[in-house]
């Protein structure tokens, strides 16, 4: 399998603070991936590695094969998480100067600007300056500069934040526009719904260090599926019949509610033994874990050191 | 990287050439220049009273005033023929120094247009005027009001008197030339005059030998004084221009647009970027101040008797092309210092904190190439000459006086190749203090001779 990105070991150290202490990060080339952790997980300081943009300490990355980033940058696309535009620039300089940047000619750069100003709703901007703009027209306009230049990579460092819900979906279009251009795209997120939407794998990473690497489903798979159940007579003395770990929730006016880890031979034993009971069943359904629950079990799992769980 | 360094180059000067301080920015000498005239006739004092040469000789025997204009008119010529003398070489017309010129001499030498036209310029002038009964009320007399005189000698037969008003000229220069009349008419009067002319003239020409590189006669104070004002000059050019690149990364630290320029394209290369649009910027500056301030110039200078202008031994196009050159050195060493200074502070009240020490760093420089270039030769002038941060001014200020091409050449390269050290240096710790925020590196870090761990 090729991948647009590799990195084994990376590590960054500020001062007295072990930023990024190991992450591994392989994306497959053309795979919308979502890089995933905590406040201060290390994900802008792993993301500005890859890119070059910071020289890691230790561990290798390769960026479309190249271990020096920026001999690739023509190919790589980069929206930073602290957005910024020159105010005094028009929406259409803007976007051609990271293109010429990007190794674009001028001309062909203002051409693309106009087409991906106009697509998205901001042609009549076009020579408008960014002084001029809300906070969110300005971040759209620095997310077309980042296509401006046709990348076979884009990474997009919280990419959704600061956006109204119609620029969202407009931005998740794009991104999935641009992977079926045959670009690989790799963002930071903190809103699951995104992820799970749109990401063919994740990376999430926990105090500077990768602690899951796979697809939506496995990530989901991390934890058990839960069972509902929902009875017009309590159980009582039939709860044992429930496995391990099952929850009663009172909930009055709709029944008894009991959830409980799906048992590992499905569903159909227990509940032909609970029609048994004559308790009255009402509903009964299968929970599968969000990406949500999958990402806050997998992040807290190290709430311990790394180093002490790994030697227990 | 060439490509990257022009388009952030290229944004840089449209940006600053496009933004409304630009126009105030290049009127600003000529607004300045302006104000200060309109200060002078608004707020200097009302009744200038401008010196008169204008002295009037009351000699009642009319007896002594033939000598002292004589003299003085002579006097006048002997300092036009030293000032053309220092201004040309000190061979033909004028290999004699001017102190041993005998009277014939001088008199043919008031003939020469060239002397001539500078005896004209402010000259002193001795006017014989009738005694009246009281000379000494005549002398008040005439200095009272609005007179043309300056001041008045009043002869006797064995003194003489100086009245001067408010207008006076310097009172030694009258006093020298009263003596030496005095002297000359006494001689005269003994009838030594032609034998004291001959002991005059027959006095050795002392001849000066150069040892040291560098070191001029003793006549050619022309070239030492185009030397210090190029060099100050082009102190003053760089003082007044490189000082913006100080500020010149908070905009796009504090536009937070720094980190899409990293991420693009490698750090010398914006540094380059910025620094080459800022010096393209400031010769457009000083091409339009040098069109204007140097126009003026010229035309003033047209006014001037030919000669009276030290001519620099190179010629000035080659001296005009030295200085272009030793200002886009000095610019690119100076920026290049600044740049990487001004990258590490965050905010402009940082930038402003060190605006003194490098202020103070400038007159240092500025204070050891003047010392060099008026005492040339030794170990001191040549470590000026070749210490990158003052070499600009030195080079230029030895070539105003007169040094040879190869000499500038390799000048040229050796700053062009420092100036690009500093760029590879400050990026280098850009990467390091601001990128990286962690501790900074050690010296040995920072030239890459070792690797930083984790």
């Amino acid at each position: 399998m090729d991948y647009a990105i590799e990195a084994e070991a990376l590590s960054k150290r500020f001062g007295d603070k072990q930023a990024v202490a190991g992450v591994d990060l392989r994306v497959p080339t053309g795979a919308i991936y979502g890089f995933l952790g905590q406040n201060g997980a290390g994900k802008t300081t792993t993301l500005r590695m890859l890119l070059g943009i910071l020289e890691p300490d230790g561990g290798t990355r390769r960026l479309l094969g190249s271990a020096r980033p920026l001999s690739v940058a023509a190919r790589v696309g980069y929206l930073p998480e602290e957005r910024g535009l020159y105010p005094a620039m028009t929406a259409r300089e803007a976007i051609a100067y990271v293109g010429a940047l990007r190794g674009l000619k001028l001309g062909e750069a203002r051409l693309r600007a106009d087409e991906l100003l106009a697509a998205h709703g901001l042609g009549d901007e076009a020579n408008a300056r960014i002084r001029t703009f809300s906070k969110g027209m300005a971040q759209k306009v620095q997310l077309l500069a980042t296509f401006v230049n046709r990348p076979d990579l884009i990474v997009l460092d919280e990419p959704f934040s600061g956006l109204d819900p119609v620029n969202q979906q407009d931005l998740e279009n794009m991104i999935r526009a641009e992977r079926a251009r045959g670009a690989t795209i790799l963002f930071s997120t903190h809103v699951m719904a995104h992820a799970e939407r749109m990401c063919d794998g994740l990376v999430i990473i926990a105090h500077g260090r990768t602690r899951f690497s796979g697809s939506v489903d496995a990530a989901r798979a991390r934890l058990p599926s839960r069972v509902v159940l929902v009875t017009e007579r309590p159980l009582t003395d039939s709860q044992s019949l429930l496995p391990p770990g099952n929850v009663a929730e009172s909930m009055p006016g709709t029944g008894n509610r009991y959830r409980f880890p799906l048992p590992p031979g499905g569903i159909e034993p227990l509940l032909a033994r609970l029609i048994e009971t004559g308790s009255g069943i009402r509903d009964m359904h299968i929970e599968r874990p969000t990406l949500h629950d999958a990402f806050v079990a997998i992040v807290g799992d190290v709430e311990i050191p790394a180093e002490t769980q790994e030697a227990a | 990287m060439i490509r990257a360094t022009f388009v952030i180059a290229r944004r840089d000067v449209m940006a600053t050439i496009l933004s409304r301080g630009f126009l105030i920015w290049l009127a600003m000498p000529v607004i300045g220049l302006a104000f200060a005239v309109f200060a002078s006739v608004v707020g200097g004092p009302r009744e200038t009273a401008s010196v008169s040469q204008a002295v009037a000789v009351i000699d009642p025997a009319d007896e002594f005033a033939p000598w002292i204009q004589a003299v003085a008119a002579r006097e006048q010529t002997r300092n036009a023929y030293e000032r053309l003398r220092t201004a040309h070489t000190d061979t033909g017309a004028f290999a004699r120094p001017a102190a041993l010129l005998t009277d014939a001499e001088l008199d043919a030498l008031a003939k020469r247009e060239d002397v001539a036209a500078i005896t004209g310029l402010g000259a002193q002038s001795f006017t014989a005027v009738t005694a009246e009964a009281d000379p000494n009320a005549q002398a008040r007399r005439l200095l009272s009001g609005n007179s043309r005189f300056g001041a008045v000698l009043v002869v006797a037969p064995e003194a003489v008197m100086l009245f001067t008003g408010d207008k006076a000229p310097a009172a030694e220069r009258i006093r020298t030339l009263v003596g030496l009349a005095w002297t000359k008419r006494a001689f005269a009067a003994e009838g030594l005059a032609a034998r004291v002319e001959a002991v005059r003239a027959a006095q050795p020409d002392v001849s000066v030998t150069v040892l040291d590189e560098g070191v001029q006669p003793a006549g050619r104070k022309g070239a030492s004084v185009l030397a210090t004002g190029a060099a100050t000059v082009l102190f003053a050019l760089i003082s007044l221009l490189a000082g913006a690149l100080l500020s010149n990364m908070v905009e796009e630290k504090s536009n937070k647009i720094i980190e899409v320029l990293v991420a693009a394209v490698p750090v010398p290369a914006i540094y380059a970027g910025k620094l080459i649009a800022m010096l393209a910027v400031s010769l457009i500056g000083v091409t339009v101040w040098g069109l204007l301030f140097g126009g003026g110039f010229m035309v003033a200078a047209a006014q001037l008797p030919a000669g009276l202008l030290p001519t620099p031994p190179r010629g000035w196009p080659e001296l005009l092309a030295l200085g272009l050159a030793y200002f886009t050195c000095a610019y690119l060493i100076y920026g290049a210092i600044y740049l990487g200074i001004g990258s590490l502070c965050s905010t402009i009240r940082e930038v402003q904190t060190l605006s003194m020490p490098v202020t103070i760093l400038q007159m240092v420089i500025l204070i050891s190439t003047l010392g060099a270039l008026a005492n040339p030769g030794g170990l001191w002038h040549h470590f000026v000459s070749w210490f990158p941060l003052s070499a600009p001014y030195m080079m230029l200020g030895r070539a105003a006086a007169d040094t040879g091409l190869a000499v500038h050449l390799a000048s040229i390269a050796w700053q062009l190749a420092f100036a690009a050290l500093v760029i590879a240096f400050a990026a280098r710790l850009f990467r390091y203090g601001v990128l990286r925020s962690g501790p900074p590196p050690s010296l040995r870090q920072l030239a890459g001779l070792k690797p930083r761990t984790a």
